[in-house]
């Protein structure tokens, strides 16, 4: 049962992820809808960190940083240039990638001391930057409300905005073409390349995977998923100030892929359902929260670095070698 | 009125600090292998012991030396208790050094409140002179940091255990067939970094009012200074620190603070591209 389990493992995540949404919008719910949205959003967030780290190996904090940035520019572009939202989220994710080429060429090339530096650096500084803007509001914030619009066909519409079910659904198609563009690529050249530079750098550049290239691009596709998942969570919040996206969030970030467990399409999946769950459905120790992600950070480090997946994955027995 | 005098002195005192903060990540990085992103919450406990135990009457001298002390202790006990169990894969050292990020400002929030403290003003001298005046908190912050400079470094060259931590960075398996003690020469490492930030976090309190995440900025400006003075070298982390205080210092005096923001990140891919070693000949050969 385990080998077939094992071997059905991506739709095993398929299923728990459809579910999941299924019923938590299926109560009507207000504060269970929003568990849902909230938990799609860090579902495709989560993501853009875990292909990076999970599956390029290169520890960023700069994911929270191209969020900000993308929902910052789209936001602006939206107020002051009145901008359609498909256009300015598209700029924002634009400014997210390039940003993340400049900082990745300037330091992919060297061990992963610099790269974790140099990304928390750019999450921070941004940061601290968009506090002394005039543009954005300075410290404190900008309205952030996108109007995504109404997709009609035939006779259906699904307004793209609508907080009783629509919005949820447009956020779980994008944490959907997420997960299934990681799945996807971790069966691609490219995936493979990654994975086995992560393992054995001098081998794989041997055998012709060169590093700088093939993280470089990894960085641009997960700043590209970041951007996606910052405008939705500006999106989700409508209102957007610098300090939404503090080192708080970084962590928060960091927590729910180790949990999850990185490297796995559906960690960041489990990791999301866990932290929302924590925070908006049962509303564990309000106050004492981040201290209380920190515990959890400090022991599944300790007991099983691997997260719930990972975990598992070497818990569990491996079926018989046949593929 | 002429800036440039202010200027320079505040230039110099945030040199200091993020020296200081540098030094403290340098000499984690070089023994542990451990990139302590827990630095700046480190830095915080130092003001905020400071703070507290100057207001309990004690002074503020006692009081900074009193918060230095504990710092080293729970440096030591961090180390000895969480890190040394995951030194074999030191990303997971930063990991943990993320969750005490979170602990801490949970405990900071808790403990002393959203809202900003200051110590008064424990040292309220204003030199004058000519047109200049020289506040006598910043120049204590300097005095303090170069004393503290001149005795780490005293430490490291002429004492056995100093010599014992040279050894571990450099060749960690030689150090220990050569009968030093190798792990708890780490934990001494770690307990001298905590108690490098917990000297940058009192002596910042008597400048700046003290909130519980008013250690990140110190933080990356200690990895900036880190990485353009050349990661790896103490002497390299001094000047890295030196060269981006002053930068920071003229930038906001004559700029604006934004823009000096920018400007060091700018300052900082520059030199990863061009110099990936750090700015400075000396400072690359000087390692620990």
């Amino acid at each position: 049962v385990i080998a077939t389990l094992r071997r059905r493992g991506a739709v095993l995540g398929w299923l728990a992820f459809l579910a999941w949404m299924l019923l938590l919008s299926a109560s009507g719910d207000v504060t269970l809808i929003n568990v849902a949205v909230l938990t799609a959003i860090w579902t495709t967030w989560g993501t853009s960190f875990n292909l990076i780290w999970g599956y390029a190996g290169q520890f960023s904090m700069a994911q929270v940083g191209f969020g900000a940035l993308s929902a910052y520019v789209a936001a602006v572009l939206v107020a002051e240039q009145d901008w359609n939202a498909w256009a300015a989220a598209g700029a924002g994710i634009m400014a997210a990638v390039l940003a993340s080429v400049i900082v990745g060429a300037a330091s992919l090339r060297l061990t992963g001391f610099y790269f974790a530096i140099m990304t928390l650096a750019f999450s921070l500084l941004l940061l601290r930057f968009l506090g002394t803007l005039d543009l954005a509001g300075k410290t404190t914030g900008m309205s952030s409300s996108f109007d995504f619009g109404t997709l009609s066909i035939g006779s259906s519409t699904w307004d793209l905005g609508s907080r009783s079910g629509g919005f949820l659904w447009f956020m779980v198609v994008v944490a959907a073409v997420a997960l299934l563009f990681v799945q996807r690529l971790g069966r691609t050249g490219v995936g493979r390349a990654l994975r086995a530079l992560r393992d054995d750098e001098v081998l794989a550049a041997a055998i012709g995977a060169h590093p700088l290239t093939y993280r470089l691009t990894a960085f641009a596709l997960s700043a590209v998923l970041a951007g996606v998942g910052g405008i939705c969570y500006a999106s989700h919040l409508r209102y957007i100030t610098p300090s939404f996206f503090a080192l708080n969030l970084i962590i928060v970030m960091i927590v729910l892929v180790v949990v999850g467990g990185r490297g796995y399409v559906f960690g960041p999946f489990l990791g999301a359902a866990f932290y929302v769950t924590v925070t908006e459905w049962i509303r564990i120790g309000d106050e004492l929260q981040a201290g209380l992600f920190g515990v959890v950070l400090i022991g599944v480090v300790l007991l099983a670095p691997r997260g719930i997946l990972g975990t598992l994955d070497v818990k569990l027995p491996r079926p018989r070698a046949s593929g | 009125m002429s800036l440039l005098p202010q200027a320079l002195l505040s230039g110099l005192m945030l040199a200091a600090i993020y020296s200081l903060v540098a030094l403290g990540l340098t000499l984690v990085f070089g023994l542990l292998d451990i990139v302590n992103f827990a630095q700046g919450q480190l830095l915080v406990l130092g003001s905020y012991l400071t703070i507290t135990l100057a207001r309990e009457g004690i002074g503020y001298w006692p009081a900074l030396a009193a918060a230095v002390l504990a710092a080293a202790a729970i440096g030591y006990a961090l180390d000895a208790s969480l890190f040394a169990r995951v030194r074999d894969d030191p990303i997971n050292g930063l990991l943990l050094s993320v969750g005490i990020i979170a602990v801490c400002q949970t405990l900071f929030f808790r403990g002393w409140g959203p809202n900003s403290q200051s110590l008064g003003d424990p040292i309220d001298i204003v030199f004058q002179i000519g047109s200049a005046t020289f506040q006598g908190n910043r120049l204590a912050v300097i005095g303090v940091t170069l004393v503290a400079l001149a005795g780490l470094s005293a430490f490291l060259r002429r004492t056995l255990t100093g010599k014992a931590l040279r050894a571990t960075a450099e060749q960690s398996d030689a150090a220990l067939l050569m009968g030093i003690p190798t792990e708890r020469v780490r934990h001494l490492a770690f307990a001298f970094g905590a108690a490098l930030a917990a000297l940058a976090g009192g002596l910042f309190a008597i400048v700046f009012p003290i909130d519980p995440t008013v250690g990140d900025s110190p933080l990356i400006k200690g990895f900036i200074a880190l990485i353009i003075g050349g990661a790896g070298s103490p002497l390299g982390a001094v000047i890295g620190g030196l060269f981006l205080g002053m930068v920071e210092a003229l930038g906001i005096t004559y700029w604006s603070t934004g823009a000096t923001e920018l400007l060091e990140f700018a300052l900082l891919i520059l030199v990863l591209f061009v110099r990936p070693n750090g700015i400075i000949r000396v400072a690359r050969e000087s390692t620990l």
